[in-house]
């Protein structure tokens, strides 16, 4: 409530860079033309980090779920458990301290990546397409696209590599900070093809 | 005998065309410079201030001057998108009309790498907040959950350098609550829409008389593009040079409406009663030169001239024709005298006229209203080159007299069918005790309005715009701000941070909107020191604590402790209106602007004031508050005044007149009465301008009446009398269509007043028996 819309304005162009990471919105009902399109998706991940200053790699895992009319869900399990939705309007929610901090909802810069992880996965190109130029490569049922951030995309992220075939498997993003990720999913299914009673609560 | 007045007016006539040749010159210079000014503020005076309130008031104005704000908005935040890209594909079309307030590539990095330099420097509010409150545990917790959150960590920079991530949260506040961007634009909600919002400077560097709308329809024909994609989408446009072009353009239409109309009515007023071309040519020549005059003039002296003043200078048409039409008319009715002769005989006459003409005219500048001098000045001086044009050429250039036109006989001949008052006659008085009763009524219902709006006509279309996107995006006011100012930068940005907190509790109870502060972009040092080592304490501590659990030994990257000044801030180039808010140092002291968002009631206003006078170092300027103040000042002091001068009248008219004065006075005095109920009938609010009319009425009035005590008996001189009342009142009439509240409120004035005095006067004329005597007793 504090700063005046309009002054927020004024430096908006200059700004532009950031909040494009926190705004991604989710474009529905785009043709999907690079990565397969999916209405459900659930599987594992394995995410494994390389931060600046640190020596070892970090490790964390959990389960996640897509639903292209609704969003995705992440459920970190190790080393801690977390729970985050990301609606498909775009707003992000900590399902695991829903109570205890609601402010905080949709606030989180960090979640904004998972936007980005929404548009990947349920295989969104058009709205990849707005933040980087995508280059694809296929080998057998294997294909590879690589993302080269545009605007103000490029002061975050140097290069970004998508690798899948029926559906999605791993992801690279390399920051320009230095700091580097690497996503491994596994165990990928469509079955059921619709959200059980228990995963449509996530999305109320 | 002859002959040395003959040179004397040889010479003074070769005088005056080099004066003229001179005009004509410096009217070619003036039109191709454009030195015409749209802005109301030019109006007005500057007040007494000191040099750090005026640069505030200039700073403000210059950058409210050219910023133009476009919100293209629908239900569906697509269609308002591709929408708004149309649009904006059309104004770039447009040759730099319209500039997108962009910040390029290069200057968005430096500043994203100038505040990384200090990001621990750089707490909001609530960022603060939470870092002084919030348990370590939880501090921690977010550290942790921003290191293995999904996908990457989404910084300004590497999760070591901000392990909270701080940075993005602080420039999203600076961005402001509620305002996103997708695809490259910027979006808001609100009314159950998705809102974009366009920004554009004006690229016109002054305004063209051309009365076309450029902007305008620029912004039309861009939103006609956008509508034919989508017709749903509503387009909202607002801006300062939106509002200065619409007077531009009305003003442009006026002035032509005016000028032209007066100058088309008294071109046939003079040929039908002379019946012959060279009167025609000549009159009309003598009031082209008038009206050159007082815009060379004016430009000279003010270096400006002010489109109301045009407006305004366009009714002296119908007055300057005065002598002209006087000199023809006596030929014509003395057609034996030739024209020297004829001239020398009228001089006495004419500089009276012309003097106190001029004096009523240059006593409108006696308040010290820039605008109004300027109207003064203008007048006076167009008067002066008419009256000089028909004294020193027209005897040259008149060679044959008018015969009598059925006309002019007409005119000449009516005086004596004139009705008279007779108090004995029933009807009479009943006729005075209806006008008694309009005027008591009248006076009843008036009231005073000494608003800044009377100076102002903006379409209502362009108003209810500008309240709208207010409402939805919040637009500050240029005219009613906080002044800060401090004997230091240092202290002055502390006294911001003081103030701060008590406007946030105006924000929260929804008094205000909002605000913006420079202390926001540069915060006091003394901040800047407690915000980092309560950053770096937190950071540090849970770098421990990370590092502990993680079997790592993580250093937090050393941030220097240097802190950023105005100095460093001022060679970023962010957006004008920032840089606007910091005046910088004059006097040993130092000032910044606090601007405030959603100032729309007189309790607001009044909470504000008592904020400032509750802070130290904080002022509230409200300018258009003072400009009001100011009207009505010079409103009361003016009614002062034009007393004064009825007295003034009175003791002359005694002078000359004895006990025949009332005759002279009361019709004058009626027509000021009848004029100034009327305009209460009709609603009018008084203002400075009804007074100012009222001074020119008892100038003009009571002439009418001195005539008739002094040239009773020639029908020539009424007859000059009647052309020149009826272009005066053609001109004010039409003035009186003028847009701008307070040339309405003259013309209107005027016209009641100098056309009641011209027809009441012959109506206390004296009768012949009575004249006789009269001019016996004087």
């Amino acid at each position: 409530m504090k700063f005046p819309k309009w002054f927020g304005l004024m430096v908006f162009w200059m700004l532009v860079s950031i909040s494009a990471i926190s705004n991604l919105a989710y474009a529905q009902e785009k043709k999907n033309v690079l990565i397969p399109e999916v209405n459900i998706l659930r599987g594992e991940f394995l995410q494994t980090r390389y931060m600046k200053g640190f020596k070892n790699p970090l490790k964390s895992e959990g389960r996640f779920l897509v639903s292209k009319a609704d969003g995705v869900v992440w459920q970190g399990i190790k080393p801690f458990p977390s729970l985050i939705l990301v609606g498909n309007s775009g707003k992000i929610t900590n399902l695991a301290n829903r109570q205890k901090s609601p402010k905080q909802n949709g606030k989180k810069p960090n979640a904004a990546m998972s936007k980005i992880m929404l548009a990947m996965l349920s295989g969104d190109q058009a709205e990849l397409a707005k933040y980087f130029s995508i280059e694809r490569s296929e080998k057998n049922s294997a294909w590879t696209i690589q993302l080269t951030p545009k605007g103000g995309m490029a002061r975050v992220f140097s290069h970004i590599e998508i690798k899948g075939d029926r559906y999605i498997h791993d992801v690279l993003m390399i920051e320009k900070s230095g700091d580097k990720t690497e996503l491994h999913f596994s165990n990928v299914s469509e079955e059921p093809s619709s959200l059980t009673a228990e995963e449509k609560k996530y999305f109320q | 005998m002859n002959q040395p007045k003959h040179r004397l007016a040889f010479f003074a006539a070769i005088t005056w065309l080099v004066l003229v040749l001179a005009l004509c010159f410096h009217q070619v210079r003036f039109w191709s410079s454009n030195n015409l000014d749209s802005d109301v503020m030019a109006l007005l005076p500057d007040t007494k201030h000191d040099a750090l309130v005026s640069r505030a008031n200039d700073n403000m104005a210059k950058v409210a001057t050219r910023n133009i704000v476009i919100l293209i908005g629908s239900a569906d935040s697509e269609a308002s998108k591709s929408a708004a890209l149309t649009f904006d594909a059309r104004i770039k079309k447009s040759d730099g009309l319209l500039r997108a307030q962009a910040t390029s590539e290069q200057d968005t990095q430096a500043a994203l790498d100038f505040y990384a330099r200090y990001r621990d420097r750089l707490l909001t509010t609530q960022q603060k907040e939470s870092l002084e409150k919030d348990s370590p545990d939880s501090l921690l917790q977010s550290g942790m959950e921003r290191l293995y959150g999904i996908g990457a960590s989404i910084g300004l920079s590497s999760w070591i350098s901000d392990p909270l991530g701080m940075a993005p949260t602080w420039w999203q506040s600076r961005l402001g609550e509620g305002v996103t961007q997708e695809d490259g634009l910027l979006l808001t909600q609100g009314r159950e829409k998705t809102w974009v919002v366009l920004q554009y400077e004006s690229g016109l560097s002054a305004f063209q008389l051309d009365g076309v709308a450029h902007l305008q329809q620029l912004i039309e024909s861009a939103s006609n593009d956008a509508k034919r994609l989508h017709p749903e989408i509503e387009i909202l446009n607002a801006g300062v040079p939106l509002h200065a072009e619409a007077a531009a353009v009305r003003a442009s239409w006026e002035i032509n409406t005016i000028g032209y109309g007066s100058l088309a009515a008294v071109m046939l007023l003079v040929f039908f009663a002379f019946m012959k071309l060279r009167p025609l040519v000549l009159v009309s020549g003598s009031l082209l030169i008038g009206c050159a005059a007082g815009i060379s003039v004016t430009a000279l002296i003010f270096g400006k001239v002010h489109l109301l003043t045009l407006v305004f200078g366009a009714s002296l048409v119908g007055v300057a024709e005065d002598y002209g039409i006087h000199y023809f008319s006596s030929r014509q009715g003395n057609p034996d005298i030739k024209p020297f002769p004829m001239m020398r005989y009228l001089l006495p006459g004419m500089w009276l006229a012309f003097i106190t003409s001029a004096v009523a005219y240059l006593a409108l500048g006696m308040a010290p209203l820039p605008g109004l001098q300027q109207m003064a000045v203008f007048s006076a001086a167009g008067l002066l080159a008419a009256f000089l044009t028909v004294v020193c050429w027209f005897p040259y250039l008149d060679k044959k007299a008018a015969a009598k036109s059925w006309l002019s006989d007409k005119i000449s001949h009516s005086l004596q069918h004139w009705p008279r008052w007779q108090c004995r006659k029933t009807s009479h008085k009943f006729l005075a005790l209806g006008a008694v009763l309009f005027i008591v009524f009248g006076f009843m219902k008036l009231h005073a309005e000494d608003g800044l709006r009377q100076l102002q006509s903006s379409p209502p279309g362009l108003i209810k715009q500008q309240k709208d996107i207010s409402e939805i995006l919040g637009l500050p006011s240029p005219a009613q701000y906080l002044l800060v100012t401090a004997n230091s930068e240092e202290s002055l940005l502390q006294t911001e941070e003081a103030l701060k907190p008590h406007l946030d509790t105006l924000v929260e109870n929804s008094t205000i909107r909002s605000y913006n502060a420079i202390s926001d972009w540069v915060p006091s040092a003394k901040r800047q020191n407690e915000n980092r080592t309560l950053v770096s304490g937190v950071e540090k501590k849970m770098l421990v604590d990370i590092s502990a659990s993680l079997g790592e030994s993580l250093e937090r990257p050393d941030s220097g402790n240097a802190t950023f000044t105005f100095k460093d801030w001022l060679p970023l180039k962010f957006t004008k209106t920032l840089q606007a808010q910091y005046l910088g140092e004059a006097d040993g002291k130092w000032g910044s602007v606090v601007m405030i968002n959603g100032l729309n009631s007189e309790q607001s206003l009044a909470s504000l004031a008592d904020l400032a006078n509750s802070v130290s170092g904080v002022k509230l300027i409200d300018r258009s508050g003072e400009i009001s103040g100011l009207l009505k000042h010079y409103r009361s002091k003016m009614t002062v005044l034009l007393f004064v001068g009825y007295l003034l009248v009175v003791v002359a008219l005694y002078w000359r007149y004895k006990w025949q004065s009332w005759r002279a006075l009361l019709p004058t005095v009626l027509a000021a009465l009848l004029s100034l109920s009327a305009s209460a009938w009709l609603g009018e609010p008084v203002q400075l301008f009804t007074v100012l009319a009222q001074f020119l009425i008892l100038g003009t009035g009571v002439d009418y009446g001195i005539f008739l005590l002094e040239h009773h008996t020639d029908p020539s001189s009424w007859l000059a009398v009647c052309l020149g009342a009826a272009s005066t009142l053609l001109a004010f009439g039409l003035l009186a269509l003028s847009a701008t509240p307070a040339l309405h409120t003259f013309g209107l004035q005027m016209l009641f007043g100098v056309g009641l005095s011209w027809l009441l006067s012959p109506c206390f004329r004296l009768s012949v028996e009575k004249h006789a005597e009269a001019t016996l007793a004087l």
